[in-house]
């Protein structure tokens, strides 16, 4: 069930972001905070419902993984910092990049658990270390031009 | 950072503090020895957070701090404290200035997890070699000074209250002179704008090292402090968590002010320890409020109630690594 729920999602996260007219409001809220201000757009409201929205997904994630595992306060942690290992892999800002971070991430834990048990603790870092050593930026970036 | 007390002023303040102790009771020496420890690598955290990084891995020099203290200690027998904190910082610097270079031209959420996923590797590593006790660690004996043993508890306390809170007032004390010194000035220029500064003709990935070895150097020293007051050493000192509480007192000061470091750790442990003592159930609700208000009524940093002048954040990658923190810390 969580595979293809997760995948739907991404595929209408990306659709959302990329296709639609709320999407490029936000990407431009990114790209220049003041000029989307001038512009006429809510910035704060645009950063409310991102974060609203970003805690929906997390709380859907949350939902959909608990009956896999064992539940406790501590919980959030590791959590934490996996979710920012992927995106820091993937890409800032690309959803893409998110779920081939994902995936890389899963099936490097699965494999090393299964090859080399011993490396289980940081093999995620290890990977992360691998990919923006030569991606500085991650896998997927997005283009963006900056001021100079 | 005041611009009118003087160097001199300072090292009488930190005269005045050591004296201090001589009349405060014994849980507070050793609550100030961490206090001052915390204060002295969340400091390194600030000096790096001025060219607008923020590193999630300071525990990697932490923990090479109190592992290279701990094996000299163990294999010769070095006991004295001075040395065992030269010892710490040398450890410390000399990983930042492996490191430090490595890791300067990334920016923002890539360098604090590039840090933190250095800091795991030591880690995981730490915990697998069985040689330095694996997950349990190993302890070291009590510190002296000069060849003086201190058999009275009270008299050891005092003696590492005494050293770390000279040690942690000069490291102040040489961080603001360093902020108010050209390179200093240039760090802030390239948290504002790393491409303006290279145009200028000064490196921006050599001002980060710099820092990032200073910072190194200040997480090392820390390191050794933690061991000789808990003489025991294991690969916690590596965990994120570690070193996401340093990033949280960082948080907690500002980077507008040195004193606010200072002030920021003692807090942080004073609430942490009497919420422990007092509410032994919900402390951690407690010292999550607490931080809550900090960060919500004085979004500045406690530096922020003394400094008035207010200077615009035009940055904004350095927000995004510590609203993370903010989630992180339970």
């Amino acid at each position: 069930v969580l595979i293809p729920i997760s995948a739907l999602i991404g595929f209408a996260i990306w659709f959302g972001l990329n296709r639609t007219v709320i999407g490029k409001i936000v990407l431009a809220v990114i790209h220049n905070e003041e000029m989307s201000v001038s512009m006429g757009v809510r910035v704060n409201r645009v950063y409310a419902i991102a974060f609203a929205f970003g805690v929906l997904l997390a709380a859907l994630a949350g939902a959909l993984t608990a009956p896999k595992i064992s539940m406790q306060p501590g919980l959030s942690s590791d959590v934490i910092i996996l979710s920012f290992a992927i995106v820091v892999i993937g890409g800032l800002g690309s959803v893409e990049g998110a779920a081939v971070g994902a995936v890389l991430v899963g099936l490097a834990r699965a494999a090393s658990v299964h090859l080399m048990p011993q490396a289980e603790l940081f093999m995620i870092y290890l990977i992360m270390a691998a990919v923006l050593m030569f991606r500085p930026e991650g896998l997927f970036k997005r283009e963006t031009a900056r001021r100079i | 950072m005041k611009k009118d007390l003087h160097p001199l002023a300072m090292i009488a303040l930190i005269a005045g503090v050591t004296l201090f102790g001589r009349v405060l009771p014994t849980w507070t020496l050793s609550l100030a020895t961490i206090a001052a420890s915390n204060a002295l690598i969340a400091l390194g955290i600030v000096v790096l957070a001025r060219t607008g990084n923020v590193s999630f891995g300071q525990g990697l020099f932490f923990a090479a701090g109190g592992y290279g203290v701990a094996l000299i200690a163990s294999a010769w027998g070095l006991t004295d404290a001075v040395a065992q904190v030269i010892i710490g910082a040398a450890c410390g610097g000399l990983l930042g200035l492996v490191v430090g270079p490595l890791i300067a031209r990334y920016s923002g959420i890539f360098f604090g997890m590039l840090t933190l996923a250095l800091s795991m590797v030591f880690y995981g590593a730490l915990v697998k070699s069985t040689a330095l006790g694996g997950s349990d660690g190993f302890n070291v004996g009590r510190p002296t000074l000069f060849g003086l043993s201190f058999t009275d508890p009270r008299e050891a306390d005092f003696m590492l209250y005494a050293v770390s809170v000279i040690v942690t007032g000069f490291a102040g004390i040489g961080a603001t002179i360093l902020f108010r010194s050209e390179f200093g000035l240039a760090s802030l220029a390239v948290r504002e704008n790393n491409l303006r500064v290279e145009y200028l003709g000064i490196s921006a990935n050599r001002i980060i090292s710099i820092n990032f070895v200073i910072a190194a150097v200040f997480a090392g020293a820390s390191g050794a402090f933690a061991l000789m007051a808990q003489r025991h050493i294991d690969p916690q000192f590596a965990y994120w968590t570690t070193s996401g509480e340093f990033v949280f007192i960082a948080v907690l000061a500002g980077n507008q002010s040195v004193a606010a470091v200072f002030v920021a750790s003692m807090a942080l442990e004073l609430v942490r320890s009497f919420s422990n003592l007092y509410l032994p159930n919900t402390w951690q609700l407690v010292l999550g409020v607490f931080l809550l208000g900090v960060i919500l009524f004085l979004p500045r940093g406690i530096g922020s109630l003394w400094i008035r002048k207010r200077r615009k954040r035009s940055n904004s990658t350095a927000k995004a690594p510590l609203a993370a923190e903010r989630g992180a810390t339970p």
